[in-house]
């Protein structure tokens, strides 16, 4: 069966939902939900990932899995995926902890903002360096498996469009008649 | 159409514009607030507090015990909007109408001064107001919170009147009015203040200084300039400037101020998340049309294009980068930067391209009305180009989070009638952001809860202020096991109860200090989940005193250094 590397519907949904607020008015009685992404690169291949979460006094685990079990998760894609939902909380605790040939690694530890009141998502890629492997905080989720082209779209995006206008724009001048310049 | 339809129907236009750029707010005004970073939280405190300020604008209802003086604000008309608002009881109500009505007036303005100056004819002259008040730059001010900044008609206004001031027979009338819309840029912030004299002075030089009412202007204004300007740097002085300032670090501040080339173009995910959402993107459509004018024009496209380039060149600061916090190469305001505390007071230069906005917009809305008289079928998409700009090129919609304003409900249990001390970790390093995020929060709490407190909400420097000093040496005690003489120095102190906010602290030092807290003050007086924080609230024992004693022990124990 042809499967198309784009994000499932139901995370669409969830995401036009957030952005829009199709559903009305957000309160703090909502739900909230709290995705955590953490992308593993090929050379880290092996390593599990589970994040360990303090949020409103409650303490959380939460397995990070790439088998598309979790809504919106594309299985393999080498971003591990966790997902909760609660009371709404502005900030948690967060700890990343890492799994690598049975020997367990804290590679985070933080206060993190998870202000919105519908969809938080927290975003991490782990990155093998000599020294140990270091985690990067990053903006975005990965809707294709890639951060970093989701993250630089709205800019690429940008220059198509500017360069779409001036043509326009420069259509419009010289190809005005008659070729008057009233000022 | 006649001019009130042409009015109405732009009204109506922006109107929906701005709550398309602000969405979700116009759902739940009052109950969510859709700013990504923190200004908005002390804003609303501002707002709060402003009907209950003194004469020389001192509040006690912050940096309790000491107060604090509000003399630096940087927006007075924000300031005078809430005392006006004050007995409807409503803080959150003012920021709201500023994000959802300060737009739309602002963009009015324009788009009545690009028909009536500048010889634009509607529908035509809606760009103008897109390129205003729809910008990047306004969602820079919407996203990051200083949503005072969204509600500025003077910079147009001002623009009309000092065309009339400075043309034929210019009037005293005129350069009054020029006058009073100067002042009232430069009370809404000092960065609108330093725009509008860019304004005047690229447009006085293309034009007649000799005129009666630039006289008349200059009367009212100079003396209104120096008094701001003596009260601005008296009273921020020594709140404003970090001591241990070095050129490095003035110029690495300023150019995070500062715009890039990359961040001119668009955003990405990454300027919300580590460059405080700045990115004041220009508006593809205003920019080609402005772009046009030598090409479209005869005559007076020169001054605004000159105009919107001086501000567009200082808004890149003191280092030319294409997009990265870091680096670049020295540009114009590096020797600004390299003064030290000069620098201190131009933080922020992509501020500046709020006339870049405006001189784009009032060039393009006459451009493209010269182009419609061709063809008003073929220059009617630019309509759409311009919306475009506005929803997607700036982003503001869908880079606008949802966030309640409401507050934890364990603060209800405090005391009524003594101050609240809100104990909480300092962040340092690359988590200073969360140092201003979690005071500032305490703060807007206050706003419902309305007990006096220990934060400073106005100040801009980071890890002072009472809460704080008195916080530091809380924690100390109880993290060290020596608690003793804690309930008398807080209660001395004016302190009815402390709400700490374990959450923020590791799981070992939660237990430490909450346990620490009960041994020292008793058992927690109220623990909340709501509001989206974790609060526990301990109750301090009363002890007797005057402010004037709490501020005389608060001196003595805790000495300024």
């Amino acid at each position: 069966m042809l499967r198309l590397p784009i994000p499932f519907p139901t995370r669409w949904a969830t995401l036009l939902v957030a952005l829009f607020g199709l559903n009305g008015t957000a309160h703090a009685a909502d739900v909230q939900t709290l995705l955590v992404q953490v992308e593993v690169p090929g050379a880290l291949a092996g390593t599990t990932v589970h994040a360990k979460l303090d949020r409103l006094g409650q303490a959380h685990t939460l397995p990070l899995t790439d088998d598309g079990s979790t809504p919106g998760d594309i299985a393999g894609d080498g971003v591990h995926v966790g997902q909760i939902q609660g009371e709404y909380a502005r900030a948690l605790g967060l700890t990343l902890i890492t799994t690598q040939n049975s020997v367990a690694q804290a590679v985070f530890a933080g206060v993190l903002r998870t202000d919105d009141a519908h969809l938080a998502t927290l975003g991490f890629r782990l990155v093998a360096t000599p020294e140990g492997t270091v985690t990067v905080r990053v903006p975005v989720p990965f809707p294709g498996g890639s951060e970093a082209v989701s993250g630089l779209l709205p800019l690429i995006t940008a220059f198509g469009w500017g360069t779409l206008v001036m043509i326009y724009v420069t259509m419009l001048v010289f190809g005005r008649h008659p070729r008057r310049r009233p000022g | 159409m006649t001019p009130a339809r042409q009015t109405l129907c732009a009204a109506l236009v922006f109107g929906v514009l701005s709550a398309a750029f602000s969405w979700p707010l116009v759902c739940d005004p009052l109950g969510i607030h859709v700013t990504r970073q923190f200004d908005m939280y002390s804003l609303v405190w501002l707002s709060s507090a402003a009907p209950s300020l003194d004469s020389s604008l001192t509040t006690a209802l912050s940096s309790w015990p000491v107060g604090e003086t509000l003399g630096r604000l940087d927006s007075f008309v924000l300031l005078l909007v809430s005392v006006l608002a004050g007995p409807l009881h409503t803080p959150w109500l003012v920021p709201a109408l500023f994000v959802l009505v300060g737009p739309v007036l602002s963009a009015l303005a324009a788009e009545r001064v690009a028909v009536h100056h500048m010889g634009a004819r509607f529908p035509w002259s809606l760009l103008a107001g897109a390129g205003y008040a729809f910008g990047g730059i306004a969602a820079t001010a919407l996203l990051e919170g200083h949503v005072y900044a969204l509600l500025n008609p003077w910079l147009p206004l001002l623009a009309g009147a000092w065309l009339r001031a400075t043309g034929p027979g210019g009037r005293v009338q005129d350069g009054l009015w020029a006058a009073i819309f100067w002042v009232l840029c430069l009370l809404t912030t000092a960065y609108a203040g330093l725009c509008a004299t860019l304004l005047v002075g690229v447009l006085g030089l293309a034009r007649n200084l000799r005129t009666r009412g630039v006289a008349a202007a200059a009367l009212v204004a100079v003396p209104a300039g120096l008094l701001y300007t003596w009260r601005f740097v008296g009273a921020g002085g020594a709140v404003r400037v970090d001591s241990a300032l070095t050129g490095d670090v003035a110029t690495g501040m300023m150019a995070a101020g500062s715009a890039q080339l990359g961040t001119l173009a668009g955003w990405t995910p990454t300027v919300d998340s580590t460059m405080h959402s700045m990115a004041p993107v220009l508006g593809f459509t205003v920019l080609a049309l402005a772009l046009a004018a030598p090409l479209v024009l005869d005559r007076n496209w020169l001054p605004w294009l000159v105009l919107a380039g001086l501000g567009g060149v200082l808004s890149l600061g003191p280092t030319l980068r294409l997009y990265a916090p870091d680096g670049g190469i020295p540009w114009v305001l590096w020797p600004l930067a390299q003064m030290d505390r000069g620098a201190s007071f131009l933080h922020f230069p992509s501020r500046l391209l709020w006339v870049t906005g405006l001189a784009l917009g009032l060039l393009a809305a006459r451009v493209a009305s010269v182009l419609a008289r061709s063809s008003a079928r073929r220059a009617a998409p630019l309509l759409g180009f311009a919306v475009v700009d506005v929803i997607l090129g700036t982003g503001a919609p869908l880079r606008s989070p949802r966030i309640p304003t409401t507050a934890p409900s364990a603060y209800a249990a405090a005391p009524q009638d003594r101050a609240v001390l809100d104990l909480m970790p300092g962040f340092h390093g690359q988590s200073t952001d969360l140092e201003w995020f979690w005071n500032n929060l305490s703060c807007s709490h206050q706003v419902h809860h309305k007990r006096p407190i220990a934060t400073q909400c106005i100040g801009t420097t980071l890890h002072q202020g009472p809460r704080v000093v008195v916080g530091d040496w809380l924690l100390d005690r109880l993290l060290t096991g020596t608690g003793a003489g804690v309930p008398e120095l807080l209660g001395g102190l004016g302190f009815g109860a402390v709400a700490v906010h374990p959450g923020l602290f590791t799981s070992a030092d939660q237990h430490a200090i909450v346990d620490g807290l009960q041994q020292a003050l008793g058992p927690p007086l109220a623990s909340s989940t709501d509001g989206g924080e974790w609060v526990v609230v301990f109750g301090v024992p009363a002890v007797l005193g005057t402010r004037a004693q709490q501020q005389a022990r608060y001196a003595q124990r805790f000495p300024s250094p």
